[in-house]
């Protein structure tokens, strides 16, 4: 296909020369590095520590409640004699599934707003839309999700949908900021110029090349997910018990903090490492893809 | 400035007006019958078509959609923000009775967050390069990445539990008080740490941008020394875009103290949310989201006039 290797496009040069540049940075990097490492784990360890370490996260024996660390419970029992270990070797699978899921619905959904917002910039669509947008900014931190997820009930599903829906404002607002530096530029009016559809230019030509920005919040975004979602969980609007998640066992360790201050620690330190990682790699990425930008979201 | 502060504050209307018509689509959007939020915790679960209708009718749902809109704007400005179906009182009398507590705690956050994080990344900026920034940014980073609530639970360990210093939880009373404030200050760290991670981000990346600046090289090519240039020159300089992340900030404090006030038995308004949750009591959460988000509103407008204030060349356009 001759049309996928014009400049115009991206093509396999641009993609490369990302794919290269964001490999470098990763590499030159020993904190984004050791980070990338310890995600690959952890994904793997999701996938199969639950078959290796093959105990029921659901099982119930009130003979042994609060048990601290042992070599029959690595990392002790829960208030209901659950295994801390299987909970979160268990609990891996949702929280990182919810997070990922969450992030990847905001990053879509905020891509196609972003992108159609800014192709068609000035029009009633773009105002109404960025409107909405500055409207969601109006509800800080967590609270949209609160919002969200307290309206729709405690599912795995409701929980993607709230996060989804968390990420819209920031991913549209910063796709619509890339389009809008791009569209102006000389190979889109070439584009325009020799006959080219709206959604033609939008997927073949604006996503490919502004595709940089949108790996780098995809993965803080990612990041905001999983701590968003654990939030969730720990305030009982999360993902419903029994189903072991990471959140939901830390507010299960509040609740017997006086008695079993350990049970807080694993789940905690799962979801710090985690997220510090998946920042750490974000990071790396954001200065790979643009030196200069040192603006940070804030969460 | 005069034109400048009265648009300002009109710009003020749409964006709450927004926040609440957005609350109360989001009940009206969502599958399901909204009815299902407005079931009293003592119902009968077997109850009878007719007394969900008539519950129906009680709530208002029964009313076509624009009326109720209208209706639930009107009840907003005359301070109506519907009846706690746990507390049987109305939602604003309880928001306003936990009011003061939240607002202590995230304005003693505020506090704690703007001096961590501004002196953290000024000296982060000045060393840029150094052992000390890394160690710095790794900090700040830890910050941002760790659960406001877990990061509580270990302090609560640690400083209320294993030496005890601080009271591990519980409420003494207002925070301009000595008792009031030991009781505080345990949330009020936790909440400003996760603060003070992104503002040493930010106040670092705004120190550099002006260390780069024409007048900054001018005024050390003039032979000033470099603790005159960074603290008269180029910090005066950089303190101004994070003038307007105060705002910004002080919503963050809010929203951290939502799940920190928990894990602290803290009587403001994220408790009460959270039980409200607890409790399927949905009026109570649609207040406490509308109060938070009309609060943070006006944050960001009382930091836009600041601005506009501190720095003369900004004008609303």
């Amino acid at each position: 296909m001759s049309e996928s290797v014009s400049p115009a496009t991206g093509g396999d040069a641009l993609r490369q020369s990302l794919q290269y540049r964001f490999w470098r940075e990763i590499r030159g990097n020993r904190m984004a590095f050791a980070s990338a490492i310890y995600l690959v784990l952890i994904v793997l360890v999701a996938i199969f520590g639950p078959i290796v370490y093959d105990v029921d996260p659901r099982l119930q024996t009130l003979a042994n409640r609060l048990q601290p660390p042992s070599w029959e419970h690595p990392f002790g029992t829960d208030q209901f004699g659950r295994d801390v270990l299987s909970r979160i070797l268990h609990g891996a699978r949702i929280s990182l599934f919810v997070g990922f899921a969450g992030a990847v619905g905001g990053v879509v959904f905020g891509t196609i707003i972003g992108l159609a917002t800014g192709f068609w910039a000035g029009s009633w669509f773009d105002h109404l839309a960025m409107r909405i947008v500055d409207v969601m900014y109006a509800f800080p931190g967590i609270l949209l999700a609160i919002l969200i997820a307290a309206v729709l009930g405690p599912s795995l599903f409701n929980v993607i949908v709230a996060l989804s829906i968390w990420g819209i404002p920031t991913l549209s607002r910063i796709v619509r900021g890339v389009v809008l530096s791009l569209r102006e530029q000389e190979f889109i009016i070439a584009s325009h110029s020799i006959g080219a559809g709206s959604a033609r230019i939008m997927f073949r030509h604006l996503v490919v090349n502004a595709v940089g920005p949108i790996i780098v919040y995809a993965t803080l975004s990612v990041a905001g997910s999983i701590l968003t979602a654990a939030g969730l969980g720990f305030l009982g609007i999360g993902v419903p018990p029994p189903t072991p998640e990471w959140g939901a066992m830390l507010s299960d360790a509040r609740n017997a903090i006086f008695r079993a201050p350990y049970l807080s620690y694993f789940p905690g330190a799962a979801i710090f490492l985690t997220v510090l990682a998946v920042n750490f790699v974000g990071d790396a990425l954001r200065d790979a893809f643009d030196p200069r930008s040192e603006v940070r979201r804030m969460t | 400035m005069s034109t400048y502060l009265i648009k300002r504050l009109l710009m003020v209307f749409p964006t709450v007006f927004g926040a609440v018509t957005l609350v109360f689509f989001a009940i009206h959007l969502a599958p399901g019958d909204p009815i299902a939020l407005y079931i009293p915790p003592d119902f009968p679960v077997d109850a009878s078509p007719e007394r969900i209708a008539e519950l129906r009718a009680r709530v208002g749902l029964d009313r076509p959609l624009h009326v109720q809109y209208v209706s639930f704007i009107a009840g907003i400005f005359q301070g109506d923000l519907g009846t706690s179906l746990h507390h049987r009182n109305p939602v604003a009398v309880g928001l306003l009775e936990r009011l003061p507590a939240t607002l202590e705690l995230g304005i003693l956050s505020l506090a704690i967050a703007v001096v961590l994080g501004v002196t953290v990344g000024i000296v982060s900026a000045i060393r840029r390069g150094t052992w000390l920034d890394n160690v710095a940014m790794t900090l700040a980073l830890f910050g941002v990445s760790i659960p406001n609530f877990w990061l509580g639970m270990l302090l609560m360990q640690l400083v209320g539990l294993h030496w005890p210093i601080l009271p591990p939880s519980g409420f003494g009373g207002s925070i301009f008080t000595a008792e009031g404030l030991r009781f505080a200050l345990l949330p009020a760290i936790t909440i400003g740490i996760s603060g003070a991670g992104g503002l040493a981000r930010y106040t670092r990346s705004s120190m550099l941008d002006v260390l780069n600046e024409d007048y900054v090289r001018t005024a050390r090519s003039k032979g000033l020394s470099e603790r005159i240039v960074v603290y008269k020159h180029a910090l005066r300089n950089a303190l101004i875009p994070i003038i307007t992340l105060l705002g910004l900030s002080f919503g963050s404090m809010l929203s951290g103290a939502v799940i920190v006030e928990t894990v602290f038995g803290w009587p403001g308004l994220g408790r009460y949310l959270v039980t409200g949750i607890s409790n399927r009591d949905f009026p109570v959460v649609q207040g406490v989201v509308l109060v938070i988000a009309v609060g943070f509103v006006l944050a960001n407008l009382i930091t836009d006039l600041i601005y506009g204030f501190v720095d003369p060349r900004i004008r609303y356009e």
